[in-house]
């Protein structure tokens, strides 16, 4: 099957390839409890959350929102109610808590903040408890399985906005205020989804006082990139719907795929950037992304997680990039063998070490597999990263 | 110039779209591509966010122009999408300004559909509410067709834009999939491509590629075929023409947009002020601002390497550059790679140095205007005028000028300094463009632009070096027409006529032309004033000649020669040595020989493959065993010897040592000449002669080595494994069998004999599911006659042949030295 290449663009959810597992996977987690997602930019999430809202389970209301583009909880508050009144409004049920508090909404374009009939604006937490109670009751008048899901991206960006526009405080609070509405509405779930590690944005919340833990008791998600048959799936799509010629489209495959590590914005990517004037062997696809991800004018932007240690790993900075280092040419090491290699290099503290990795592997840079060795979460990762420093 | 040719230079939006098709050029797959990406994108819920790089002038609102030209002219799309196609200079400083301007821009081209009246309802609303309210309405009055939004500069829309509004915009784009974005910028911009912001790897990014001599040259034929300018049509396909477009190449890049330009030049026979004037108002209004800025942006020692390379007309290595900034190459090269990475500038690697010049030669004019206050006309126009027309044709057109005009100023200036320098700017920028190139390796644009530089120069050197270029491509006769012209000049210089004279004498030897060869060589020896080297390179190329020839005398004439003469360089004196060594060898005086590869082996800085060739062959020329097993000795061991070499040192050696019946030794050489690694240069040596007397003698050394079974099956399978790495088992199969006679001839008993076959059945049976399908049969055939030989050598009854076939009879007879079968 050809497909389009559109790295970056908005692949539609019948194009959406090699999540149907993981999809009845989430599905199945949601009528229990609701999900955090988190992962690297550009790894899939929001078409995951697309696809799921576009195509959702018997007994199952959805709606997505990026809610990036919010700038205070009075307004993500008015989405939240805006949203579920446009979804509820073909059941031709209103929301009856709102309505009492709203009064007469009649001919007013739903917009803005949600003003109440003296023009004064509603306060954020009673449009969210009111509008989750409503749709809790909704649900129970549709039936004994019926449940709501607001599939919610972005929502690290939103909390960051929160805190700059309200304060931090507001921040925490609705923060808060989720958790415990999901807690108290069995009829509906959150799943919300965010690049930006959450841990990194808490963190700077606890700063300001901020003891909560918004996000433990909602099952945590990580998408990752493709199983390989998927991704390979993928890739011959792509390569077949460029016109690409190939040597041997087998070994082309494998190599495209395996080298970005079966991640699909990498292999939409690669497979645009390869030569359409020459036949394609697995050594030209390499050297193209070799090329591609060194060169100094690149929208790849892998210099971003070495950029990045200086701000997370400030202070650590040194013992971070030596333990890359180490993971990065003797994959798969467990830690032993990485605290040996260290103690070689540096006087490396082993709970710091301990340490460290669990913040990398939060971080993205490595993942721990099932024989409890770390590797890199990304080979593209690994592999710019033994090109940049020489490895 | 009339409407129908008119092609405007800057506002390509402008022009007429058909008009624009006929002169596309490069760009054909990337516009098909694109066309139809956004087409999928209206017609699917798929959506395809392009941005096309390039610098100023490289094409970009052509190629979006095109796009939207061929959405608008299929019937299909009609119904399905609205093009909303924003105005170059128009920006906004938050995601509601955005927005608004793609209403107005839809509004204006389909006002029944996205009426006026709502931007002017919003008008009072607070920000946040207008812009919830146009999300919805935009999105309502679109009524599920695709918006095809067209944003030109989006690096500058992005720079005004705060975080948080292009995180409002991405938030739009992902809650609404009702846009298909087209947009353009000057350069990657950090937006797009940091991974910390909101757009990364947002939109599927092409960067437009400056154009090649070809290319550039196919877009003014185009331009001319447009125009119905058949005389410079004519004129760009001859060599002349082809020569002067890789002048223009070398001035100014691959920019475009300057071959439009340049094109008018060249098509309009007189005043030109509608041309130059908008040219410099641009250069002067847009460009200047434009670069300034970016200069601004610079550290003064980047500024001050920036205004160094718009003063030098041809690319800069950093020696020279390090000079006329009065600093060391060291702290230059650390600011060269930062201009490089901010894309600046653009390097390019020419034999061991780096020339550094200006990514954007816009530039070098931006800051030529900046720099000189008198409307001094710019110096890319007159330098194009140079380059292109000889002096006579600049008269020409400076008299058909109007005096008044701006333009003839132009021509003024370029005839005044064409009368001051002759036409030395054009051989300027042909040999830049040449200066250093690998003429060993060239490519097709180096070898046209060499030639080019042959012609326009009729250079001895530009002749011998186009010569050369050829050569190494396999274009041998060309070679020598190149070279023949040199050798027919009256004013070539001796070194360069001893360089023709030489190579076409080696091009008529390869081609078996020997007389004639050695009349080029003997030409080139009478010179006047010929140089050492050249003499010495020369009279052993004469050398080599004589001696295909059959002429020794005169090839040890020419060598000695060589030898004996003062201040010949050592590498020719190494090789006449060698050279005389091989021709004493062969004419039967081994002592002279010996002492020629001698003086090879102990002169100084001799390259590895030539003392590794005088041992192999003084070796060979040994009486001495010993003498010659060393001279094998130290060519195996000989730091990185030729692998052929090796190669042959240890067949040699191996036999050697088998003659001493050093069996252990034996093997171990074989053993180590078969693991080498199949390769081109081996196989030419290890060749089916070779690898049949290696399988003889490794099967004689086995056997006679010991008498123990277990000793012989590591033997035979470190040879089996050693023939197959060969392909060569079969040469393996038939030295077994041709070894039976030796084997009924040895003192051991009938069992060991047995077991000698035995031990080959079970090694090869081992070793046979590791080989390819096609190879594992390759010993079935031997290991038959080899167990039936054994069987008839046993019972010395020829009946015990009759287990075989006829025809395996007949090899297994051979072998065993019987007569033929007899047959009634």
């Amino acid at each position: 099957m050809a497909f389009s290449i559109n790295p970056g663009g908005q692949v539609s959810p019948e194009e959406t390839l090699g999540r149907d597992e993981l999809i009845t996977e989430l599905w199945g987690i949601l009528s229990a409890q609701s999900i955090y997602m988190n992962d690297l930019r550009r790894i899939g999430k929001t078409q995951i959350m697309k696809k799921m809202n576009a195509q959702p389970r018997a007994g199952w209301a959805s709606v997505y929102r990026d809610v990036s583009s919010c700038t205070t909880a009075a307004e993500f508050a008015t989405l939240a109610y805006r949203l579920s009144a446009e979804m509820l409004s073909g059941t031709q049920r209103n929301l009856r808590r709102m309505g009492n508090l709203l009064g007469k909404m009649a001919g007013a374009e739903i917009a803005g903040i949600l003003k109440l009939p003296d023009g004064s604006a509603v306060p954020w937490k009673e449009v969210l408890s009111r509008t989750f109670a409503d749709i809790d009751e909704a649900m129970v008048a549709r039936g004994d399985e019926a449940k709501m899901v607001f599939f919610w991206d972005e929502i690290p960006y939103l909390i960051g906005k929160i805190a700059k526009n309200d304060s931090p405080a507001v921040a925490m609070d609705v923060l808060d205020v989720l958790r415990a509405l999901g807690q108290d509405h069995d009829r509906v779930r959150l799943f919300l989804s965010g690049s930006i590690g959450l841990h990194h944005v808490l963190h700077s919340l606890r700063q300001n006082g901020y003891n909560g833990s918004p996000l433990n008791r909602m099952a945590k998600a990580q998408p990752g990139p493709l199983a390989a048959p998927e991704s390979e799936t993928l890739a011959r799509g792509l390569m077949e719907g460029s016109g690409r010629k190939f040597e041997d489209v087998d070994a082309c495959v494998t190599a495209l795929t395996s080298a970005v590590g079966h991640v699909p914005f990498y292999i939409h990517k690669l497979v645009s950037r390869l030569p359409k004037d020459q036949s394609l062997t697995p050594q030209l696809i390499e050297s193209t992304l070799d090329r591609e991800i060194r060169s100094d004018q690149n929208d790849w932007d892998l210099q971003h997680y070495r950029n990045r240690i200086d701000r997370y790993y400030e202070g650590s900075q040194k013992i971070v990039l030596a333990i890359l280092d180490t993971v990065a040419v003797g994959q798969p090491m467990n830690l032993a063998a990485i605290l040996k290699d260290l103690a070689s290099q540096m006087d490396a503290d082993q709970e710091r070490v301990r340490r460290l990795l669990k913040l990398l592997c939060l971080d993205h840079y490595l993942m721990r597999d099932e024989a409890n060795r770390y590797r890199f979460y990304l080979d593209i990762i690994r592999r710019w990263w033994r090109l940049e420093r020489d490895l | 110039m009339s409407d129908s040719t008119f092609l405007p230079q800057f506002s390509p939006q402008w022009a007429d779209p058909e008009k624009l098709e006929a002169i596309l050029v490069q760009r054909e797959d990337l516009l098909r591509d694109s066309v139809a990406k956004v087409r999928e994108s209206i017609l699917t819920d798929s959506k395809h966010h392009l941005l096309f790089v390039g610098s100023r002038g490289s094409g970009k609102s052509h190629l979006v122009t095109l796009i939207q030209h061929r959405l608008r002219q299929d019937a299909k799309l009609a119904t399905k999408m609205r093009i909303a196609w924003l105005n170059e200079d128009e920006t906004a400083t938050n995601f509601l300004r955005l927005l608004i301007l793609i209403y107005r821009s839809l509004s204006e081209r389909y006002p029944d559909e996205f009426p006026e009246a709502t931007i002017q309802n919003l008008m009072g609303k607070d920000p946040t509410t207008a812009r919830d309210l146009l999300e919805q309405r935009l999105v309502a009055d679109l009524k599920g067709k695709t918006a095809v939004v067209i944003l030109e500069n989006l690096d500058s829309l992005f720079h005004h834009l705060p975080p948080g509004e292009q995180l409002a915009w991405r938030a739009f784009l992902q809650n609404h999939p009702v846009f298909a974005t087209v947009g353009t910028a000057q350069a990657l911009f950090k937006e797009v491509s940091n991974r910390d912001e909101p757009f990364f790897g947002f939109f599927d990014t092409s960067h437009l590629k400056p154009l090649t001599v070809d290319e550039a040259r196919t877009l003014l034929e185009k331009i001319a075929t447009l125009q119905k300018r058949h005389e410079v049509l004519a004129f760009l396909k001859t060599p002349t023409g082809r020569s002067r477009v890789i002048a223009i190449r070398a001035l100014a890049g691959g920019n475009p947009r300057l071959y439009v330009i340049f094109s008018e030049l060249l098509t309009q026979a007189k005043d030109l002020d509608d041309l130059v004037r908008p040219f410099e108002e641009m250069v002067d209004r847009q460009l200047t601002s434009y670069y300034q800025e970016r200069l601004r942006w610079l550290s003064p020692q980047q500024r001050e390497i920036i205004q160094l390379l718009c003063r030098n007309r041809h690319p800069v290595p950093v020696k020279n550059i390090a000079e006329g900034l009065f600093t060391t190459h060291n702290s230059i090269t650390g600011q060269l790679k930062q201009l490089r990475e901010m894309g600046y500038l653009i390097s390019r690697p020419r034999g061991r140095e780096v020339f550094y010049e200006l990514a954007e030669p816009m530039m070098r004019l931006a800051i030529q205007v900046k720099e000189t206050h008198d409307r001094r006309p710019l110096s890319l126009i007159v330098d194009f005028l140079r380059i292109w027309y000889e002096r006579e044709e600049l008269e020409n057109r400076l008299a058909e000028c109007n005096a008044e005009s701006r333009f003839t100023a132009y021509f003024g200036e370029a005839h005044r300094l064409t009368e001051l320098e002759g036409n030395s700017l054009r051989l300027n920028y042909l040999r830049s463009e040449v200066d250093g190139i690998d003429l060993e390796n060239c490519t097709d644009e180096q070898i046209d632009c060499l030639r080019s530089l042959a012609q326009e120069s009729d250079d001895a050197v530009a002749w011998n070096d186009l010569g050369i270029a050829l050569y190494c491509r396999g274009h041998s006769s060309e070679a020598v027409e190149m070279w023949s012209r040199v050798v027919g000049m009256r004013t070539a210089p001796v070194s360069e006529m001893v360089k023709a004279l030489c190579n076409r004498g080696v091009v008529h030897s390869d081609a078996g032309r020997r007389d004639e060869a050695i009349e080029d060589y003997r030409r080139a020896i009478e010179l006047p004033n010929v140089s050492p080297y050249y003499l010495a390179v020369v009279l052993n190329n004469r050398g080599v000649g004589h001696s295909q020839a059959g002429r020794a005398d005169e090839a040890i004439r020419d060598y000695t020669h060589v030898i004996e003469m003062s201040g010949a360089p050592v590498d020719q004196v190494s090789k006449a040595r060698f050279n005389r060594g091989v021709k004493y060898a062969e004419e039967g005086r081994p002592d002279e020989a010996i002492i020629d590869f001698s003086c090879v082996i102990e002169l100084p800085d001799v390259p590895v493959r030539l003392v590794a060739q005088a041992l192999y062959n003084r070796g060979v020329t040994r009486d001495q065993l010993d003498e010659e097993m060393a001279d094998y000795t130290r060519v195996i061991e000989l730091p990185d010897a030729p692998v052929e070499l090796v190669v042959m040192a240890l067949n040699n050696r191996g036999t050697l040592f088998q003659g001493e019946q050093n069996w252990a030794a034996a093997i171990n050489d074989f053993q180590r000449l078969l693991s080498m690694p199949s390769a081109p240069e081996i196989e030419d040596v290890l060749n089916r002669g070779r690898l049949a007397h290696v399988g003889k003698a490794s099967v004689t050394a086995v056997f006679a080595e010991s008498s123990d079974p277990s000793r012989w099956s590591g033997r035979i399978a470190s040879f089996l494994k050693g023939f197959a790495n060969h392909n060569a088992l079969k040469l393996l199969g038939e030295a077994l069998v041709k070894y039976l006679p030796q084997i009924g001839a040895s003192a051991l008993n009938h069992s060991a004999w047995d077991a000698w076959a035995n031990t080959w059945e079970r090694e090869w049976q081992a070793f046979r599911s590791e080989l390819p399908e096609e190879h594992r049969d390759d010993l079935t055939i031997p290991l038959r006659l080899l167990r039936v030989g054994i069987d008839y050598l046993k019972a010395e009854d020829e009946g015990e042949l009759l287990a075989l076939p006829l025809e395996e009879r007949r090899i297994l007879r051979e072998a065993l030295e019987l007569p033929p079968e007899k047959t009634s």
